[in-house]
């Protein structure tokens, strides 16, 4: 929530507003950020397209203008929000910038590095997780079965579910990259 | 699609079938990985299990088709990145090759709308509608990221597109205007999943839109849109007390009706908005 | 007398320090030590700015007490300086072209600032490569040619207007071309400028009144150029005029037969928002005052023939006409185009009724306009009670034009004033990236619409949809300085689309073998120190054809094009610089490579003597070697460039 929503919801209560330090600029971030695959969100001129844009900006905290800001300023806490992974990726910010920024794509990074920071949000964990134990994000399940073998299709798709060889080698490019071990092995739900 | 609306593959299979296009199964897929939902965990692993599937259609020798938006951004971008970054392609290949897998960049990836509209013909289409669905009425969903980011697309203007009104309407339906008919339906980006009652927002804001202006149903062409906009109905009227009950179908779902697939072939009973009402109107006509 | 080439060279190489600019990095001390062990250099010197007073007097007094006959100069740029130099030398009674500059600042210190050792000795390869050149340097002798005494102006609106009067008002003779029925361009649809508020036609209507009555003046209005070949000081241009339909000698304006016509159309002028007849005059004030028949609607009942009577002015068979003039000089003022709104489809225009243009509302809120100068919207012809006005809309636009088309901001501006006075309970809003008012008055008229009460968000609109029922329209942005989305319900929009050179430019653009900049606009020779003249003699710029800018800009600019452009007419003759190709005709196969090739259009292949033989025009080459390069039998070279004084100049570099 916002400090003006806040104002908005308890008139009474005084917000509490904070400066923002140049020290908390990380330099380093911000290369990281760039180097990750959004080197061009410097030329952002904050005109707020993006967030005028957003349908997700007109129901949730998100302000994707901010969002650019934050990663321009080198200000980490950035990963830290919840509001980072109210985002659909619908693009419509991507389409509408005028200064031509992959506005989209610089948030999926920005969820990237902060998977690799440790914020990993359960749901991430949990879809990694089926990819990796069935090769389905959505695997099936019993009722599914059922009605694949009424319709007359293959009780179980001609995917990784058909063929165990194939979900071996998911499993296998999974270790390969560093998912296995950021994502799967960290998010497991016994590890909270 | 297969695991949760398995009608929309049948369906597809089936009017795929009708119209001459042989469609072959890429055995051992598996998910795209999802674009959104997966996609964030790292960017790197999800190219390599994208470009992986690619390559099952590489060595057939065919072309992809895609019935969902998330596959085929997934797809279309993965393909698009590993035939522009030879050095990408390489360290992906990397991985793949110990486990029996090389892309060499050398497909196409199309999604269904786009190949019945570019590659197959409105009018040939329109040919093959056999009980034309007039007095219809449908939303159109067009979903995001079949459409968009347009610069990464060879689809056209993202704003105003007619390339599924114009497919909708070969079958005989009429499409109606509906108010932010090109929001997310709100489940992308792994929002669904992180935050239910947040992505429902979006949904509720579509069916409403739409079932105000009129719409007998809204049509999509992704089976992840195809779940929030029908599964999330249910959940809004769990959730919010809400429920519009407007019947949610794919265009391969579409389509089948109007070129006299029985209704019992289209897998509808998956479906947690009854399509009853809707075939019911269809009645004079399938 | 020039001394001559022919006896043995006698060189003297001048070092220049450029203050710290080049001693600072270059050991110049050095380089001129090196100069003087190099064949035919009998003297070399350093000093401190050689293109000062005193340094061009060292050069003089060295080539008279050393009796020298080539001079090198190792300083900057020649671009900057070689002028200056090549008149010491002749003034010291060398053939100027007997100089050679090596560029040691631009080309070396400044560029190897970290690396002074190497920048010496990269110093020391461009003096020996320079002296190897003057060694085989030849007089030249530049020509005059008579020019022309009268000036084309491309283009009828302020800036050709303004340029046309004060060539006039010079005694020099005018002919003023323009493509539509009546000059006075898009600043004749304004209604006030800002930020004073003048009437837009009052201000120019005189103006154009002074055009048509000029005895200097030849006005082809409805006419085009087609065609423009020869070179500064005797341009010969061909003219076509279009035919009107209506005899210009005869027609008086009276406008009877624009009563009677029964065919309406929307008239292009109003940009739609008002119809005109198949016969028409684009607005009252129109110079000439000559009534145009539309073909392409004219369904010729002959109503119109019988309403003029008499006069007979109506003649259906007028044919295309051409007319050739001769000039000295050329001014381009072709102005601009609105960017195509409908190229964001996020704002609807052209879709939703009450999305207009910043231009349609200038035609909306003019007196003269369709509606009288009542603001009312388009789909009920009601007076809006809200109004939002969108900037930038294409401009600073990656996907669109990249530049600022600086005129938006403060003609915005100037409409939420506007409709603040004629609808005082009017909310008005504009939406903004940033507010540009940067001229004089314009911060003052930027706090005074704040006073009125206009409200200004800061931020830039994501999109407009229409509510189907009330036409209104809600316009989407964030406010930036909120931080939050907001969504603003409005009963009109005006969208302040950004501006684009005129299309009809290009043509043009191409005939006169005259550059453009990325942006698409006609490249001016010098961003700063001349704006207004292009890289081809003879050729000038004004107003909006060269880049966006707003009425006093335009005006200031075509002032100064009207200036430049009268020197050479006022000199009545101009040198040509003789470095220009030269074709040796014994070796010419007429292939016509070089005619191909040359961006002036200065080579033809002609007949002679039975023969194809390529045929240099001294006055448009502008020496520029791509025909000598390009020719495959060798008979091209470009004096002053000849094979043998690169190839020494190659041989000097390699075996230093």
């Amino acid at each position: 929530m916002s400090e003006l929503e806040q104002m908005e919801e308890k008139p009474t209560q005084r917000a509490v507003f904070e400066v923002i330090r140049s020290s908390e600029f990380d330099p380093e971030f911000a290369k990281v950020v760039a180097s990750s695959g959004a080197d061009e969100i410097v030329q952002c001129f904050q005109c707020g397209t993006c967030t005028g844009s957003c349908p997700m900006g007109r129901v949730s905290a998100i302000r994707t203008r901010q969002i650019i800001r934050m990663a321009v300023l080198g200000l980490k806490k950035v990963l830290a929000t919840d509001e980072l992974w109210h985002c659909t990726t619908c693009g419509t910010c991507y389409d509408r910038c005028p200064r031509d920024l992959k506005v989209t794509e610089a948030i999926v990074v920005m969820r990237m590095l902060a998977v690799r920071e440790g914020h990993i949000p359960p749901n991430l964990a949990r879809i990694v997780g089926y990819v990796y134990q069935y090769g389905h994000a959505v695997p099936i399940n019993e009722e599914i079965r059922n009605l694949r073998k009424k319709l007359g299709l293959s009780e179980l798709p001609p995917t990784t579910h058909s063929y165990p060889q194939a979900l071996e080698s998911v499993q296998k490019a999974m270790k390969a990259t560093s998912i296995y071990e950021t994502v799967v092995e960290r998010g497991k739900p016994d590890r909270g | 699609m297969p695991n949760r609306y398995p009608g929309i593959e049948l369906a597809t299979r089936i009017v795929m079938k009708n119209l001459g296009i042989e469609l072959v199964d890429m055995e051992g897929a598996s998910c795209c990985p999802a674009p959104g939902a997966f996609g964030p965990a790292d960017l790197f692993t999800w190219r390599v299990l994208g470009a992986r599937n690619l390559s099952i259609a590489e060595k057939k020798g065919v072309d992809v088709l895609t019935v969902c938006n998330g596959c085929y951004k997934t797809l279309y971008e993965v393909n698009q990145d590993l035939k522009s970054d030879p050095e990408l392609r390489e360290r992906v290949n990397e991985v793949l090759r110990p486990l029996g897998y090389e892309y060499n960049g050398t497909i196409r990836v199309r999604h269904i709308a786009e190949y019945l509209h570019r590659d197959y013909g409105v009018e040939k289409l329109r040919g093959a509608v056999k009980k034309p669905l007039e007095g219809i009425k449908v939303a159109v969903h067009y979903g995001c990221h079949l459409m968009r980011p347009k610069l990464r697309r060879e689809l056209g203007d993202s704003e105003r597109p007619h390339l599924l009104e114009d497919i909708i309407e070969a079958t005989g339906a009429e499409c109606v205007e509906y108010k932010d008919m090109m929001i997310c339906c709100g489940a992308g980006g792994g929002v669904r999943s992180y935050d239910l009652a947040l992505s429902l927002t979006l949904t509720h804001t579509k069916i409403k839109n739409a079932t105000e202006a009129g719409a007998d149903c809204m049509v999509n062409v992704c089976p992840f849109c195809h779940l929030q906009l029908d599964r999330g109905q249910a959940e809004l009227k769990e959730q919010w007390g809400v429920y519009y009950g407007l019947p949610i179908l794919h265009y391969s779902q579409l389509l089948g009706l109007a070129m006299g697939i029985p209704p019992k072939m289209l897998g509808f009973e998956a479906h947690y908005v009854p399509v009853d009402s809707f075939l019911e109107k269809l009645k004079g006509i399938i | 007398m020039s001394k001559s080439g022919g006896e043995e060279p006698r060189i003297g190489v001048f070092v220049c320090h450029c203050g710290t600019n080049i001693a600072g990095v270059v050991d110049v001390k050095e380089v001129a030590e090196y100069a003087k062990t190099l064949p035919n250099v009998v003297y070399a010197t350093d000093y401190v700015y050689m293109c000062s007073d005193p340094g061009q007097e060292l050069i003089k007094q060295a080539i008279k007490e050393h009796n020298l006959n080539r001079i090198v100069v190792a300083a900057c740029s020649p671009r900057l300086h070689e002028l200056t130099f090549r008149r010491t030398v002749s003034e010291a009674g060398l053939n100027p072209f007997l100089f050679e500059q090596a560029n040691i600042r631009e080309q070396n210190s400044w560029v190897h600032m970290d690396n002074p050792e190497e920048a010496t000795r990269k110093a020391k390869d461009l003096v020996r490569m320079a002296v190897a050149k003057a060694r085989l340097l030849e007089p030249l002798e530049p020509k005059e040619v008579p020019v022309e005494p009268a000036v084309l102006v491309i283009g009828g609106g302020i800036a050709g207007i303004q340029a046309s009067l004060d060539l006039a008002n010079k005694g020099i003779r005018v002919y003023l071309v323009e493509k539509e029925p009546s000059i006075g361009g898009n600043m004749i649809r304004l209604d006030k400028t800002f930020p004073t508020l003048d009437c837009s036609a009052c201000i120019l209507t005189p103006k154009m009144v002074d055009v048509s009555r000029h005895p200097n003046i030849t006005l082809y209005a409805y006419s085009e150029v087609v065609e423009v070949d020869g070179y500064i000081g005797n341009f010969d241009v061909k003219i076509l005029k279009k035919p009107r339909y209506v005899r210009e000698d005869r027609c008086t304006g009276c406008g009877k037969c624009a009563e009677v016509c029964p065919v309406t159309v929307p008239n292009e002028f109003d940009l739609g928002l008002g119809p005109r007849k198949a016969i028409y005059i684009p607005f009252p004030q129109a110079v000439p005052a000559v009534y145009t028949i539309d073909m392409d609607h004219c369904i010729k009942c002959g109503l119109c023939v019988k309403a003029c009577g008499e006069l007979e002015a109506i003649d259906f068979d007028q044919k295309p006409e051409e007319v050739n003039v001769k000039v000295g000089t050329i001014i381009v003022a072709t102005g601009f185009e609105l960017f195509d709104a409908r190229q964001k489809p996020e704002y609807g225009y052209g879709i939703y009724q009450n999305v207009i243009t910043s231009l349609q509302f200038e035609r909306l809120v003019n007196a003269s306009g369709p509606t009288g100068g009542q603001i009312v919207r388009p789909s009920d012809g009601k007076p809006p009670k809200s109004v939002a006005i969108l900037l930038c809309v294409g401009s600073r636009d990656q996907k669109a034009l990249p530049y600022c088309s600086r005129i938006c901001c403060m003609y915005s501006l100037k409409h939420a004033h506007q409709i603040k006075e004629k609808i005082p309970d009017a909310e008005v809003y504009i939406l903004y990236m940033d507010i540009r008012s940067f001229g004089k008055g314009y911060e003052e008229f930027y706090n005074r619409v704040q006073h009125e009460g206009v409200k200004l968000i800061r931020g830039r609109a994501s999109e407009i949809w229409e509510d189907p029922e009330t036409k209104n329209l809600i316009v989407r942005a964030e406010d930036t300085f909120l931080g939050k989305p907001v969504e603003l319900e409005v009963e009109m929009v005006i969208l302040a689309t950004g501006v684009i050179p005129n299309p009809a430019t290009e043509p043009i653009r191409k005939a006169l073998f005259i550059t453009q900049s990325p942006d698409g606009f006609l490249l001016e020779a010098h961003p700063k120190l001349n704006p207004m003249s292009t890289t081809v003699d003879g050729i000038y710029l004004a107003g909006m054809c060269q880049g966006p800018k707003d009425i006093p800009d335009t005006v200031a600019q075509a002032s100064a094009a009207a200036s430049a452009a009268s020197i050479p007419i006022l000199q009545g003759k101009i040198v040509i610089e003789p470095i220009v190709a030269n074709v040796d005709e014994n070796l010419c196969g007429g292939c016509g490579i070089c005619e191909s090739v040359c961006p002036y259009g200065a080579v033809t292949v002609e007949e002679v003597g039975g023969k194809r033989k390529a045929r240099v025009n001294e006055a448009k080459c502008k020496g520029c070697g791509s025909c000598g390069a390009a020719c495959p039998s060798g008979a091209i070279t470009v004096l002053h460039f000849k094979d043998d004084q690169i190839l020494a100049q190659v041989d000097a570099l390699l075996t230093g």
